[in-house]
């Protein structure tokens, strides 16, 4: 074994000790969070140059999360981005290192919606170790692939050493929900969503799942919804894992735990309204998470017109590549694309926007950052935007 | 003068002051250059109270961040903790405990004197009068 490897091991050894964990997993698959400049700048660069010049590699296919700016085109900011030379420099040494130590920059933040990710076929249960919060709720409770949310530099160091400590979700007994949760609005959009998601974050405690009994609308639109609730269960709290019967792949007849605790309507009615856009819209924000191919043919649906008000749109390189004739149709419309970042990893050029967007999480980060930002539906954002 | 014992995840000794916050995203929340929360109060040298962690698992990288710029707490005590704190605390070397039982973490305010040992023996030695 490489001295690299043999450091990031006993690290991970280290945190193992500090949880009481009693032994390492072998992993399939490692998720890199923490790689933009902007969240991390100088001391997460040079945690990551020096694992690089040390020596180390990947061990295991490994993924990376956005970076600060869009790497196919730094120039490219939608217009609300800034990209400073020393930005530049810094994010593109992190890239360097990253690629040189053997990990895929995708550079998303949905990487189990890319074409390489697809190729593993990792089968549900498989054991990976995910930074990314909102990646992470979506494995466990969508794609049944497990991890616990993994620290950024803990996510690298298990892709180097292969293996992750044995702990929280990646323990079968641990999956096993321990409240059941029904929502009174059937079907949720994806803004209900993200308000059942902030309620659970403050109403569950408990290291277990929630089990969600929660009326979902038809694909493809499910899907988005399922990736907002995965984002703002991560963002509004610590929420690793909710079961979700028909969608979570696992055996839920008989481990209802009851009675059903209510999340009723009104209370979701009303805060809903309290996020709603307050004031006039700078622009209207969509991809937190990045936008999947699919959901490209869904906005270019809804939007039947031009935008009025600037819609920044953010995806992966891949994402991107594949939905070419709806990428087209949309700019034409008045979509702007950035790839590879979001306005959650790159760095705003003003801190006086007023946003509209459709994702809780983009919500949680951004209501610090900027002057006001409201929450609507996809369609609603989309009509917003052609009808101000 | 109240002692507890608590679950040292990263052991260390430490004494100072409080500052205390009921749920906590490191990334977004806590500026790792300035050692500031969001709401402009500083932690660099503080005993960092708090109730639940949340939010991003690039959290870790600002814990490392604070020691790096030299404005980490002096100790981070939880009600409970979770991975992305455990690694940030291990990478920076910040005592972390956790398992301070909820009523004594409601009745922590700012500025209290507490002091924990690698033990995770913790005394509260004071607190500032209300009002």
């Amino acid at each position: 074994m490489g001295e690299a490897k043999a450091r990031a091991l006993e690290a991970i050894v280290k945190v193992a000790e500090s949880l009481g964990a009693e032994r390492l997993i072998r992993i399939e698959h490692a998720h890199i969070s923490g790689v933009s400049y902007g969240t991390i700048g100088e001391p997460g660069r040079r945690f990551i140059e020096d694992l690089y010049l040390s020596g180390a590699r990947v061990s295991v296919p490994t993924t990376v999360n956005p970076i600060g700016f869009d790497d196919a085109d730094p120039a490219n900011t939608g217009g609300i981005l800034k990209v400073d030379k020393d930005f530049l420099e810094g994010q593109q040494a992190i890239i360097r290192a990253l690629t040189g130590m053997g990990a895929n920059p995708v550079l998303t933040c949905t990487p189990y919606k890319t074409r390489s990710f697809a190729s593993l076929n990792l089968k549900p249960g498989s054991h990976v170790a995910w930074g990314e919060s909102s990646a992470v709720a979506y494995a466990n409770t969508v794609l049944g692939i497990w991890t616990n949310r993994e620290g950024g530099p803990l996510a690298l160091l298990a892709s180097i050493a292969g293996r992750t400590y044995y702990y929280g979700v990646h323990i079968p007994e641990n999956r096993i929900p321990s409240e059941t949760y029904r929502v009174e609005i059937a079907p949720v959009d994806e803004v209900d969503a993200g308000v059942v998601a902030e309620i659970l974050a403050e109403t569950h405690d408990n290291d277990r799942p929630p089990l969600v009994e929660m009326g979902l609308p038809p694909e493809p639109y499910r899907d988005i919804v399922l990736r907002e609730f995965s984002a703002a269960l991560g963002a509004a709290g610590n929420i690793s894992m909710a079961v979700i019967p028909g969608i979570t792949p696992v055996e839920t007849r008989g481990m209802r735990p009851g009675p059903a605790i209510e999340i009723e309507a009104r209370l979701i009615i009303s805060r809903r309204k309290d996020l709603a856009p307050g004031n006039p819209v700078d622009f209207i924000f969509l991809g937190c998470p990045h936008l999947a191919a699919d959901d490209l043919k869904i906005l270019d649906h809804y939007l039947n017109g031009k935008a009025r008000i600037p819609i920044i749109a953010t995806l992966s390189r891949d994402a991107y590549e594949r939905a070419g004739d709806h990428i087209r149709r949309l700019q034409a419309k008045g979509v702007r694309f950035i790839r590879s970042t979001c306005l959650i990893v790159g760095q705003l050029k003003s801190r006086d926007y007023s946003i509209a967007t459709n994702s809780y999480k983009a919500y949680f980060y951004l209501r610090r950052k900027v002057s006001s930002v409201g929450l609507l539906s996809l369609p609603a954002l989309a009509r917003l935007a052609v009808n101000p | 003068m109240a002692s507890y014992r608590l679950k040292p995840l990263v052991p260390g000794y430490a004494e100072g002051e409080t500052v205390k916050v009921e749920r906590l995203s490191f990334y977004g929340e806590v500026d790792p250059v300035k050692g500031e929360l969001y709401d402009g109060r500083s932690i660099a040298g503080k005993i960092l109270v708090i109730g639940r962690s949340r939010g991003s698992t690039v959290g870790s990288y600002i814990i490392y961040g604070l020691k790096y710029y030299g404005v980490e707490p002096k100790a981070i005590v939880m009600v409970k903790s979770e991975p992305i704190v455990v690694v940030g605390a291990v990478l920076a070397g910040i005592p972390l405990y956790e398992g301070l039982p909820r009523e004594v973490f409601e009745k922590i305010r700012d500025g209290c004197t507490l002091r924990v040992r690698p033990t995770g023996e913790m005394e509260l030695l004071e607190c500032p009068t209300e009002g």
